[in-house]
């Protein structure tokens, strides 16, 4: 490993390493033979129809190699030819690229077997379990095909112990020291369900002298279906560029996957059958919709094939998402840093997904070559032929992909599930998996592969093994902490700590509503609202998707700091929380802090933090309250000044009338309809915890059936309905009341409302908000809790 | 990956990688106007002849829905209702022959993308602005003042084509440090330089000290560069609140009321067709912000009037009118913008760009999304018969040329670049520019080389297309 490593670095050094280069190609020559013949000769002399019908994807016969004679050998003298020269365009091979094409050749060409993959078509018969798979499609089918499957997939050796392959690699046999109960509770919180414990929650776990607690907690989070679910969500939003509609403005995008990820990890579904559902048309509940577009039909979905470039980008995301690798470079050209996917390659894999051979096009020039289709993988036992209807060589990519013989599929999830709890994954980059590079620890990856597949791809129990590690639950240390520097891929990781995780937009929200409410709430989550915010995006929530993604970025910057420091969202986030409000008037100021940091950062304060706590609440009290909010009187005797009535044909026009009962004037409305105004500005802000309120009477005479308002930014609707019970005495005016949570509308700006009724005859007056107040008594809890959650403790997990 | 490691792989000296030396520079800040829906040039910067509407007339024989008038500039007209910018003209150019060989039918946002970018959507990666390139490249000029601001378009709202509009104004995989500071309405100023209603400012100050204080003490993270990053970066956002910014803002109070009046629009909302597209003084003031930006030091501002799906520019009926309403919104403001950077001698270190996503040409059928073929590129207007005056008016989307206007920054004087054709369909037929060059051309006058690229997905991606933008010396001093 060592000495072939050096030769293929150091093409300068090579007098000095020749015989260091040409000893070890006799014993395992490596994958740079093949590398170098990918790089300049697969291009055309590769694929299922090789040019010259010489394929040099695989191992060359005699007399284009002759084993031991490499000056006789025609590879050689094409390509060192005056005339007839290989490759006929383009820069000659180097000498050095010769000197060791001579040099593995003169060594015996030996072709190293299993290394770079040999793509289909194999030698050998198909396997019964695949084929039955092929013809028979269905959720039945892959579980029995999986489980025949499996038995051609060797059981890795090893101890079968995630802790135990870390020792064995790990630097002195050094062992982490586990994190203490507050990290730990804090931490599988984040991890499985996105959002801290409350307080009572930390303590109650941190108190507990139980044994075997660490393991419940892990069982109970997993156990909590739609909150776990709701973790995945955005991660899977972004793997599959989930947006929730099927067009930006004329430009097809890939669909709206929220339901169906929350559906299948809700009922923890197996890994396998999700892909399968997701990329196969023949799976029942697939997840597709077919949309008009003008005069064309398209497919609207994860897949999209209704032209050449839309089906290489889905090839391209289902290779990054599913298989780990970085395939877009080789849509147009060779992949100019992994010699492992010249453009035929992928364009074969493509044409699987595309529903039809895909044409060469290398640099935007047409290479009038077409590229029949095929699996690029090695997978023994896997039948040769290519279906040429488009829907059975979709179920046939999928079947192989998801295959338990295809070791990609399996690594790529267990690699990403380990990123995803420890912060760096066994093969780094997760998304660019290269022939030439190993993971950190093969056979961890390895084991972790196999163990996820005998369990049925369960992917609660590849979490479980991993959360219940010694390797998860130890400390974090930033002098042990693994870095990842893509200047050297290749660098060791040892996982004696894991690495520092920035948390999310949804969890560092989800999170700060819980440290100041100490109510979970799972309808207020932020993975539910579509709409973005300037705080939600400077947090790195994407507002649209048109890439899929499979890390949120970790950036820090100002305008996020800003936005932390001084916008209104996150403001009126911590200032309302009225949990605070609670404590503010119970408690002495050292019992304050300590509730503080157990709700915010789900651990007791240190002596020193304890002090610096109550004197700065000491402080803060004496530098005066905060100015009360108003309440916000949008519109009374007239329509607010900019606004207009709708006028639009449905609804019924303004009737201004004076009643004595009314602050002067009122709004009549009599019979079914709405009546309302549009276009107000500035807009009525309404954040979380806040009271919209309208004042209205209802004719005794002639009540209507049902009342209700509706709020709209202009381009969504909110509202509120109040019938049966929950209607107003009739014949006095009343105030009826919707909180913010009540509408769905925390946090947002309206320039319209409007006044509906089924029936009846109402007179309206007042419409306005009474904003959230937190008791002045309350503020230097909400400052102190405002610098809790900005500090870097809350905002990574550790 | 972390960002320190991020820095030392690519170092300062990566991303100028291109070229032996870089050009030197003819200027040091941006304005870049954008006018998005599609610019009709025939009514503005490249008029050919008025030929007034006459109802059965051929689609063919409407080459103008107004007169054109004389410029400063010898030689150079422009359409009518322009006066205020005619009388500057002699301090800029008119790029008439901007050209490109995709063709975008209906859609705005593939087009609008192309011209902010220099790349097609989907370009393999997100790609970054124009205004994030330049942000990135050549950093802040006063330190104060954010690299790269944006004024005049809507934020939060739930509209999806405005958020996929982030997308491509935005920073790309450049990231959030290089995002632009939004400023959605010039009279509102950056929201977040100010404190939350009812934050005092000693409580502020007192906040700020308690966040420092309680991190310095967190001892499981404190010794992290992560935490290192998080708070110098929060000790940032709370220097810029008291920075010359805000100062900037502050235009109403400290600018005579003449200036303000020459920064507004020359009509008012009672006289606009749809009273549901105007903003009042928002892009006017919003060119004074950015006059006020630049004395102070900012590098790359962008003023857009915002976009709006069939509204203003983006004519697909009552095309004349609609010009006549645009042209009194932006003519006043834009005139005075150049004047004042002139008169302070800003101009000639400030580029001054108007752009759009493409022109606009005689339409193909009687209404949009009715077009047979999906758009009116190489129509000529043979077969379309005008006989209403709401047909009449520019109402195809036209991408074979549009204008693009430079004012200032090293840019030549006083004349126009490259030719139209005089009859439909108006393609470029004199000195075609292809978008990556004017990109490349205004990236030359600042001092970035075309090759100029960063690295993402392991491959470099260049600020014009594939590295290969060549500047068009016609257009540079």
């Amino acid at each position: 490993m060592e000495s072939r490593k050096k030769a293929s670095g150091s093409l300068t050094l090579f007098p000095f390493l020749f015989v260091l280069a040409l000893a070890s190609f006799a014993a395992d020559p490596g994958p740079e033979v093949q590398m170098l013949l990918n790089r300049r000769c697969v291009g055309c002399h590769g694929g299922p129809t090789p040019a010259a019908g010489l394929p040099l994807d695989r191992r060359p016969g005699s007399p284009v190699v002759i084993a031991g004679d490499s000056a006789a050998s025609r590879l050689i003298q094409r390509v060192t030819a005056e005339t007839g020269r290989m490759p006929p365009t383009g820069s000659p091979l180097s000498v050095a690229e010769i000197a060791r094409l001579r040099a593995w050749i003169d060594a015996g060409a030996v072709w190293p077997e299993g290394r770079l993959p040999t793509p289909l078509p194999n030698n050998e018969p198909a396997d019964p379990a695949l084929v039955e798979a092929l013809a028979q499609p269905g959720e039945a089918a892959l579980i029995a095909r999986r489980s025949r499957r499996m038995a051609r997939v060797p059981k890795p050796a090893g101890p079968g112990n995630i802790d135990a392959y870390i020792r064995a690699r790990s630097p002195r046999g050094r062992v982490a020291v586990l994190c203490d109960d507050s990290a730990f509770v804090r931490r599988v919180h984040l991890d499985l369900i996105g959002v801290i414990p409350t307080l009572a929650e930390a303590r109650e776990f941190v108190n507990d002298t139980t044994t075997g607690k660490r393991e419940r907690l892990i069982d109970r989070l997993l156990a909590r279906s739609d909150d776990y679910a709701a973790h995945w969500r955005p991660f899977w939003e972004d793997a599959l560029a989930s947006v929730a509609f099927n067009s930006l403005g004329g430009i097809p995008t890939n669909g709206d996957f929220r339901e169906w990820i929350s559906r299948n990890f809700r009922a923890n579904r197996p890994y396998d059958m999700m892909v399968a559902e997701l990329l196969d048309p023949a799976m029942p509940g697939h997840p597709a919709r077919t949309v008009e577009f003008g005069d064309r039909t398209r497919v609207i979905s994860f897949i999209r094939n209704d032209s050449q470039p839309a089906a290489l980008m889905s090839a391209a995301n289902v290779g990054q998402v599913f298989l780990g690798i970085r395939l877009k470079c080789a849509t147009c050209h060779d992949h100019m840093e992994d010699a492992a996917w010249p453009q035929s390659r992928f364009l074969a894999f493509a044409g699987l997904f595309g529903g039809r051979d895909m044409e060469q096009i290398r640099c935007e020039r047409s290479m009038q070559r077409t590229i029949p289709a095929s699996f690029p993988f090695p997978l023994s036992g896997a039948p040769n032929t290519v279906p040429v209807d488009a829907r059975e060589r979709a179920h046939y990519a999928a079947t192989l992909l998801t295959d338990p013989a295809n070791p990609r599929f399996a690594q790529t999830i267990a690699n990403r599930l380990w990123k995803r709890y420890l912060g760096l994954g066994l093969y780094e980059p997760a998304d660019d998996f290269r022939e030439d590079r190993q993971a950190v620890n093969p056979e961890l990856l390895e084991w972790l592969a196999y163990d996820l597949m005998e369990h049925g791809f369960d992917l609660k129990h590849t979490i479980r093994r991993i959360l219940n590690s010694h390797t998860y639950q130890a400390a974090y240390d930033p002098k042990l902490a693994d870095g990842f520097d893509p200047a050297k891929p290749g660098a060791p990781r040892y996982f004696l700590s894991p690495s520092l995780r920035r948390l999310t937009a949804e969890q560092f929200l989800d999170s700060a509503r819980v440290a100041v409410s100490q109510r979970f709430d799972p309808l207020l989550r932020v993975y539910n609202d579509e709409s973005s915010s300037a705080l939600s995006r400077s947090l790195g929530r994407p507002a649209i998707r048109n890439e899929v993604s499979t890390a949120r970025p970790a950036d820090v910057a100002v305008v996020q700091a800003l936005e932390l420091l001084n916008g209104n969202d996150l403001h009126h986030l911590i200032y309302s929380g009225d949990w605070l409000e609670g404590i503010a008037k119970k408690l002495d100021d050292g019992a304050k802090i300590e509730a503080l940091y157990w709700a915010v950062l789900n651990r007791p304060p240190r002596v020193d933090e304890l002090a610096l706590g109550v004197r700065g609440l000491g402080e803060l009290a004496r530098a005066g309250a905060t100015a009360l909010q108003r309440d916000i009187l949008w519109m009374d005797d007239a329509i607010p000044e900019s606004a207009r009535p709708i006028t639009k044909k449905e609804f019924r026009p303004w009737e201004w009338i004076e009643d004595p009962g009314s602050h002067g004037k009122a709004h009549r409305h009599d019979g079914d309809g709405e009546h309302g105004f549009e276009l107000a500005d500035p807009p009525l802000r309404i954040d979380p915890g806040d009271t919209l309120y309208a004042e209205v009477w209802l004719d005794p005479r002639k009540p209507p059936a049902e009342i209700g308002l509706t709020l709209s930014d202009g381009a969504r609707t909110y509202e509120v309905t109040w019938n049966g019970g929950r209607l107003p005495t009739a014949g006095v005016w009343s105030r009826l009341e919707a909180t913010a949570e009540q509408l769905g509308a925390a946090a947002r700006a309206f320039n319209s409302a409007r006044f509906r009724q089924t029936g009846g005859v109402a007179h309206w007056d007042r419409l306005g908000l009474r904003k959230k107040r937190l008791d002045p008594l309350a503020a230097p809890l909400a400052d102190f809790a405002w610098a809790l959650i900005n500090s870097p403790e809350f905002n990574y997990v550790r | 990956m972390h960002r320190r490691h991020f820095l030392t792989t690519l170092g300062t000296g990566a991303a100028l990688a291109g070229a032996a030396t870089a050009p030197r520079a003819t200027a040091d800040s941006v304005i870049w106007i954008w006018l998005p829906g599609g610019v009709a040039q025939t009514d503005t910067w490249d008029p050919k002849v008025y030929t007034p509407y006459r109802a059965g007339m051929r689609g063919s024989e409407l080459l103008g829905t107004c007169e054109s008038i004389r410029t400063a500039a010898d030689g150079v007209r422009i359409g009518a209702g322009l006066e205020n910018i005619a009388k500057v003209m002699d301090k800029g150019c008119i790029l008439r022959s901007l050209t490109s060989q995709a063709k975008f039918g209906a859609v705005h946002l593939k087009a609008q993308h192309y011209m902010n970018t220099g790349y097609l959507f989907p370009a393999g990666v997100r790609a970054p602005g124009i205004g994030a390139v330049v942000g990135r490249t050549l950093g802040r000029r006063d330190r104060n003042i954010p690299a790269y601001i944006y004024i005049g378009r809507d934020i939060d709202t739930s509209d999806e084509e405005k958020q996929f509009i982030g997308e491509y104004i935005g920073p790309g995989f450049y990231g959030l440090e290089h995002a632009p500071f939004m400023i959605p309405n010039p009279g509102g100023g950056l929201a977040t330089l100010a404190a939350a209603a009812g934050m005092s400012r000693e409580r502020l100050e007192l906040r700020q000290r308690i966040l420092l204080s309680a991190s310095a003490l967190q001892k499981g993270v404190k010794d992290s560069w992560q935490a290192a990053h998080w708070l110098r970066n929060m000790e940032e956002a709370r220097a810029m609140m008291d920075s010359p910014v805000k100062a900037a803002f502050d235009y109403r109070s400290q600018e005579p009321p003449e200036t303000l009046r020459a920064y507004e629009a020359a009509i008012g909302p009672e006289q606009v067709r749809d009273k549901t597209y105007y903003y009042g003084h928002r892009f006017g003031h919003g060119l004074l912000l950015a006059r006020r930006l630049v004395e102070r030091g900012a590098r790359f501002v962008q003023v857009e009037y915002q976009y709006g799906p069939f509204k203003g520019f983006d004519m697909h009926e009552h095309g004349r009118d609609r010009m006549v309403e645009m042209k009194r919104q932006i003519d006043s403001p834009i005139a005075r913008l150049i004047r004042d950077l002139d008169e302070r001698g800003l101009l000639k270190r400030t580029l001054v760009v108007i752009a759009t996503e493409f022109g606009r040409t005689i339409a193909s059928s009687r209404a949009a999304g009715r077009e047979a073929d999906g758009f009116a590129e190489n129509h000529t207007g043979e077969d379309l018969t005008i006989d209403t005056e709401s047909m009449y008016g520019f109402h195809g989307h036209f991408s074979s040329s549009s204008a693009m206007l430079f004012f200032g920054g090293g840019f030549r004087e006083g004349m126009a670049y490259g030719r139209t054709a005089d009859h439909h369909p108006m393609t470029s037929v004199e000195n075609p520019v292809q978008v990556t060059d004017a990109h490349a051309t205004i990236y030359r006058a600042l001092g970035i080389p075309p090759g100029t690229n960063y690295v993402t997905e392991g491959r470099p991606f260049y600020v014009t297309k594939d590295g290969k933008g060549a500047p068009v010396q016609g257009l540079l001093n």
